[in-house]
């Protein structure tokens, strides 16, 4: 799990429990995240990558989150 | 701000919305409050939904240029006939199936092309797609337009009067703003008043230099605060539909 993407999480959702967290953790239903956290989730992404979202993706998991990023940022 | 006519629209836009205008001005125009006072930059006015008459009302009667978000699912009537139906079995309570449904079919393929040439920013469910919506809502205020849009969540009230709670992250519209600009945005809560076809204006909400999360909780608060306070100041609750005739008879009464 990339450490960036466990401070952002904590930064913008402070209640998340990192401890249980996996690739597998479902935002909404695992870590129980709320359409602001995920907002505020996806902003500090945009601006700590400089990646663009389309409107088009689909994250369920942290996972899908994580293969966003590498995709995008070839890392 | 100087009220803008719909003469600075232009090209087909322009068209569309006078045919639209003076086509549904008849029933559905409504005054507004002055708009003497507000700033000449872009605004983001915040509306209640009132079943379909908010929308309509808002793009008729606002006097300025604007850029309305629009749930995506209204732009496609046909591929979402069930759900959208819904709603309009809960407004006209007293048609048939059978008459909602040939209703539908005779306004909806109109409908939904005059939706499209008055170009709203589709606003799609799911979370993933919020941060891009902002973000195209942000550059028509770069360019100069308003922008007017429904914060309302929940299920779309059908109760006379009254506003439900509102989202939080469309507020995030106002950190993509100052990145851009460097100015705070400015959200005015507009309430809409179906019975004396008004909309009252409040006082303009800045976005502030908080952490975005507090700062779009602080926004989305504040506007529910005043539009309730409106909605209690000019709004009128009957209990229920059966009682809009005799609303209506008591508003010409009040209002002449």
């Amino acid at each position: 799990m990339p450490q960036e993407l466990i401070d952002i999480l904590l930064r913008t959702a402070p209640d998340t429990d990192v401890s249980k967290l996996t690739t597998e953790s479902r935002l909404k239903a695992d870590l129980g995240l709320t359409s602001l956290d995920f907002i505020m989730i996806m902003f500090e992404i945009q601006d700590k990558y400089g990646v663009t979202f389309t409107g088009e993706e689909s994250f369920e998991t942290v996972g899908d989150v994580i293969r966003f990023l590498q995709e995008k940022t070839g890392n | 701000m100087k009220t803008m006519s719909l003469r600075h629209r232009n090209g087909m836009e322009h068209l569309t919305m006078r045919v639209l205008v003076r086509s549904l001005s008849l029933f559905m125009h409504c005054k507004c409050d002055s708009m003497e006072d507000m700033p000449e930059e872009p605004i983001i006015f915040c509306c209640n939904h009132y079943e379909l008459f908010g929308p309509i009302a808002a793009v008729i009667s606002l006097p300025v240029r604007f850029k309305f978000l629009m749930n995506a699912d209204i732009l496609k009537p046909r591929e979402n006939m069930e759900q959208l139906l819904t709603g309009v079995r809960k407004a006209m309570p007293r048609l048939s199936e059978k008459q909602i449904r040939r209703l539908y079919n005779i306004v909806c393929p109109r409908a939904e092309r005059a939706l499209r040439q008055l170009d709203p920013v589709p606003m799609t469910q799911g979370w993933a797609s919020v941060i891009s919506e902002m973000q195209k809502a942000t550059d028509e205020m770069v360019k100069g337009n308003s922008i007017l849009i429904f914060p309302e969540c929940g299920t779309p009230t059908y109760s006379i009067g009254s506003v439900t709670e509102f989202r939080q992250g469309f507020a995030i519209i106002g950190e993509f703003y100052r990145k851009r600009t460097g100015k705070d945005a400015l959200f005015c809560p507009a309430y809409i008043d179906k019975w004396t076809k008004q909309i009252h204006f409040g006082e303009l909400i800045p976005y502030g230099k908080g952490p975005a999360r507090e700062e779009c909780m602080k926004v989305s608060q504040k506007l529910y605060h005043s539009m309730t306070t409106m909605a209690e100041k000019y709004g009128h609750a009957p209990e229920t539909y059966e009682d809009e005739e005799a609303l209506e008879e008591e508003v010409r009464s009040v209002h002449g």
